[in-house]
C-alpha cells in the first residue's frame, strides 16, 4: 500500500467517512468488474462489492499497513465471491452465450463504430466473458487478478494462499483453456 | 532449452515474472524456434483480446449508498461502545444507583411533577433509562 492509502486507512479506522468515501471511489470500479467477471452475474456484483467495502470499514482497525491494501481488498472479495457461488446454486457452472446476452455488459470500444463492427465487438466481448466464466474457479481467480487487476504472482499467491509455482501453473493452464475457447478470434 | 519447458514458461514470460537469466534464455530460444515463437505470439494476442473487455459501469449511486451504509455501521458501533463498554456500564450503574427513582435511590426522589407531562404518556416509566436521564439533566429529585 502506498503512503497516502495507508494514511487513508488509518483515518477509516478512526471512523472517518470522508476517508472511506475516497477509498470506495478509488477502488469500486475494478472491484465490481472483478466480481462480475468472476461470478458471471453483473446484477449481484454491486451487492457483493458493497459487502466487501463494508467489511473493510468494520475491520479497518485490524488492517496492518505492511500489507498492500489492494491485496487485502481482493482477498476479502475472492472469499466473498467463493461463498456466493457456493451458497447460490442458481449460478450455472457452465454458461451459455444466451445467458450472458441477457445481462447488459459493456462491450469492447463500442463508441463510434459501424453497426457491424459494434455487433462483432459485442460478440467477442460475450465470448471472452463466457470463456472466463467457464474456467475452473482457481484458474479464473488467478487470470482475473493478473489480467485485469495487474497483481503480481506474489500478491496472487497471498490472496489465494498458494505457492508462487502454483500461481504460475494456474495461469499457464488458464491461458491454454482460454486459447482453446477463443481460437476463432485468435 | 527444450520447447516443452519454454511453452510452460511462456505465461510467466508474458507476465514479466521470470528472472533476468530465465528471460534471456527464453528470448534466445524464441529467436530460433518458430513453433514456440508462434505460441508466444498467440498468447500475446490472447492478452490483447482479454484486455479489450472494458470495466463494468457501476450505478451512479454505488459510492453514496456504500458510504451511507458505513455511516449506519458507525452509528451502531458508537452506540454499542457506549452501552457495552465496561467502564461506561459502571458509571451508568453508579448513576442509576444515585438517582434511582421513586425514593429508592441514594438521593431519593419524591416529586415527579417537574416532568409530569411525560408521565401522561408514560414514555419514561420509573426506573427506565429515559427517566434516569431526565432526572440527571433536570437536576435530580427534591
Amino acid at each position: 500500500m502506498n503512503e497516502p492509502e495507508a494514511k487513508i486507512m488509518a483515518e477509516v479506522a478512526e471512523g472517518k467517512l470522508s476517508a472511506f468515501r475516497t477509498l470506495v471511489e478509488h477502488h469500486h470500479k475494478p472491484l465490481i468488474s472483478f466480481i462480475a467477471r468472476f461470478t458471471g452475474d453483473r446484477n449481484s456484483a454491486e451487492d457483493i462489492a458493497q459487502e466487501v467495502f463494508l467489511r473493510v470499514f468494520k475491520a479497518a482497525k485490524e488492517y496492518k499497513p505492511q500489507a498492500k491494501f489492494k491485496t487485502w481488498l481482493f482477498t476479502i472479495a475472492t472469499n466473498l465471491c467463493l461463498n456466493e457461488i457456493r451458497d447460490n446454486k442458481s449460478i450455472p457452472k457452465i454458461v451459455d452465450l444466451s445467458d450472458l446476452h441477457e445481462q447488459e455488459y459493456p462491450s469492447i470500444a463500442s463508441e463510434a463504430l459501424s453497426p457491424e463492427k459494434a455487433a462483432e465487438n459485442a460478440e467477442l466481448s460475450t465470448a471472452v466473458r463466457k470463456a472466463i466464466i467457464n474456467l475452473p474457479e482457481n484458474q479464473r481467480i488467478a487470470i482475473l487478478l493478473r489480467q485485469y487487476n495487474d497483481l503480481s504472482y506474489s500478491e496472487i499467491s497471498k490472496i489465494m494462499g498458494i505457492s508462487l509455482s502454483a500461481v504460475e501453473s494456474l495461469l499457464q493452464r488458464a491461458r491454454q483453456s482460454l486459447k482453446k475457447s477463443l481460437s476463432p478470434y485468435l | 532449452m527444450n520447447c516443452d519447458y519454454c511453452k510452460d514458461k511462456l505465461s510467466a514470460l508474458i507476465d514479466n515474472e521470470l528472472s533476468t537469466e530465465e528471460r534471456f534464455l527464453m528470448e534466445e530460444h524464441l529467436k530460433t524456434c518458430p513453433s514456440c515463437a508462434r505460441e508466444a505470439e498467440t498468447l500475446n494476442q490472447l492478452g490483447l483480446i482479454l484486455g479489450g473487455i472494458p470495466e463494468e459501469t457501476p450505478s451512479p449511486t454505488f459510492v453514496q449508498t456504500t458510504v451511507n451504509k458505513a455511516a449506519v455501521i458507525r452509528r451502531h458501533s458508537l452506540w454499542n461502545t457506549f452501552f457495552l463498554n465496561p467502564a461506561i456500564s459502571f458509571v451508568r450503574s453508579a448513576v442509576a444507583f444515585v438517582f434511582a427513582p421513586d425514593g429508592h435511590g441514594a438521593l431519593g426522589r419524591k416529586d415527579l411533577s417537574s416532568h409530569g407531562y411525560l408521565r401522561t404518556f408514560d414514555d419514561s416509566p420509573p426506573g427506565s433509562f429515559a427517566d434516569i436521564y431526565l432526572t440527571v439533566i433536570q437536576g435530580g429529585g427534591n
